[in-house]
């Protein structure tokens, strides 16, 4: 079985190689294929590993063949962002000016885990320079294109790799999120992401941005897709048996500036559900705000030395936003900060009614690529920095949270479904009954 | 802890070139000329966030 296996899922994949019905380098040179031919075109591959990805396979399929176990994902090829260490290459983090820094010496935690449990490393994907920035336009390695349409933006920080997913050229992916950067790209393109509790999967060996808010996460076009991921991810799996019950929509900020598609369908998916209360985070506004300042202190902290050495080894939409953020006085990052603990109330008063609050991922479909712009209160604002008007107070206080996207025709678009800290899996299954009802569905928009 | 009505930049109502003066005070450095705009546009923007975390009218 060679034919029609590019295109397969996570479970599935695993299960054809398990049982022989293809061969881990079957779909390790399928996905080779798919990059060489759709990459040209979309721009979500920074480099192609191809001698790793053809030797890992070749491990597993020994496996099989001596009937030893090649783990939960055998033989799944896969993409990470390009800020994960992967040994012998060097850790660009999106940048050009780190194209020559010196390689690394071992895979990131997620890769090794990945490694162990069969999947098979393909590629590294595109990236905003640094992380900073919702739309995945990058100086060096070009702009990724929405494999749902070539005219729009597949969202960023992780745009590269929310478009090998959605455009069918590898199963899964990882990236990461600090304010929207999983979340924005899976809903404009169409799949599951997940940013988990923060700090429950191990980022060691990932380039970071912001430590305050800094994850990583799976892209997959289902939800038990996402699962198997997570559980390889995760080191100890939670004692959660609980499900989750009592969803909630959030009104108030999360219903402000929303094309008129995506109020509709969040209208539909509210009375598919028994008709949703609306519940406020009245102090969402200043969450985002804060969030935004914690990040350009941090960010800003963190490229200060190499800043203020070579500004101009940065791409400018990148550096004139890290300077600024360098500049930032401490007190006004310590403000933001102390900050956390008043919203986390808030937050923690809805949890002690609701079980899941579910809110929009970005304000509607993908802008397109020639109209960069969002409207906020009335004016247009640039997409790169402001896509993340609702992930942001989200992930301001560590919550769990899948994109998932919505079952709606024509252009994707999707929500967040949010629960407590600590309840990633019960989070997985309630996406799961959404999914089973009909209410999401991940896209595979096999590219031309 | 900063005043509430106290800006994140002491420049911010000033042009461009004396809030990017500040801003290299700040970093110790002279940065090129084509820093200016975006550098600036970008102070402004946190201030204007600085502004809505403290529910201050500028």
């Amino acid at each position: 079985m060679t034919s029609g296996i590019g295109t397969l899922g996570v479970l599935d994949s695993a299960a054809a190689v398990k049982s022989r019905r293809c061969s881990a380098v079957d779909l390790a040179q399928a996905a080779l294929d798919r990059i060489a031919r759709y990459n040209p075109q979309i721009k979500a591959v920074t480099r192609v590993l191809r001698d790793r990805a053809l030797a890992e396979a070749a491990a597993i399929d020994a496996k099989v063949a001596m009937g030893k176990d090649p783990g939960p994902l055998a033989g799944v090829p896969y993409g990470v962002k390009d800020l994960f260490d992967v040994t012998g290459l060097a850790t660009t983090a999106g940048a050009a000016r780190l194209v020559d820094a010196p390689p690394a010496r071992s895979d990131a935690d997620a890769i090794q885990r990945l490694k162990a449990a069969g999947a098979v490393l393909v590629a590294t994907l595109n990236m905003d320079e640094f992380a900073y920035g919702f739309v995945t336009d990058n100086a060096r390695w070009g702009l990724t294109r929405n494999p749902n349409d070539f005219r729009r933006f597949a969202g960023g920080s992780s745009g590269g790799s929310a478009a090998v997913v959605a455009g069918g050229i590898l199963p899964f992916a990882l990236g990461s999120d600090t304010n929207g950067s999983i979340r924005i790209p899976a809903s404009l393109c169409g799949i599951y992401g997940m940013k988990p509790t923060h700090g429950s999967i191990s980022a060691k060996g990932t380039f970071p941005f912001a430590r305050t808010f800094d994850d990583i996460g799976g892209f997959a076009r289902s939800i038990g897709d996402l699962a198997a991921i997570d559980r390889v991810l995760r080191a100890e799996v939670e004692n959660d048996a609980g499900d989750l019950r009592l969803p909630a929509m959030l009104g108030g900020w999360f219903q402000t500036d929303l094309a008129p598609e995506m109020r509709e369908a969040l209208h539909q998916l509210s009375a598919a559900l028994g008709t949703l209360p609306l519940v406020d985070l009245p102090e969402a506004a200043q969450a985002r705000s804060a969030a935004f300042l914690i990040t350009a202190f941090e960010g800003g902290d963190l490229h200060r030395e190499a800043l203020t050495c070579c500004p101009l080894s940065y791409d400018s939409a990148t550096r004139d936003r890290l300077l600024a953020g360098a500049a930032l006085p401490k007190a006004v990052y310590h403000e933001a900060l102390a900050f956390r603990q008043v919203f986390e109330a808030q937050v923690n008063t809805l949890f002690a009614r609701y079980d899941v609050l579910i809110a929009p991922a970005t304000f509607g479909p993908a802008p397109l690529i020639d109209a960069p712009f969002i409207t906020i209160n009335g004016v247009p604002q640039p997409a790169r920095a402001n896509l993340g008007l609702y992930t942001q107070p989200v992930s301001f206080v560590g919550l769990p949270v899948i994109a998932a996207p919505l079952a709606v025709a024509g252009l994707p678009f999707g929500v967040q479904l949010i629960a407590a800290k600590g309840r990633d899996r019960a989070l997985l299954r309630f996406a799961e009954t959404l999914e089973e009802r009909g209410l999401t569905r991940g896209r595979c928009n096999v590219l031309p | 802890m900063m005043d509430p009505g106290q800006p994140v930049f002491a420049e911010i109502d000033s042009s461009d070139d004396r809030l990017v003066h500040e801003i290299e005070r700040i970093l110790g450095v002279t940065l090129p000329q084509q820093c200016t705009q975006g550098v600036a546009l970008n102070a402004r923007l946190l201030q204007k966030h600085a502004d809505i975390l403290r529910a201050v009218t500028r």
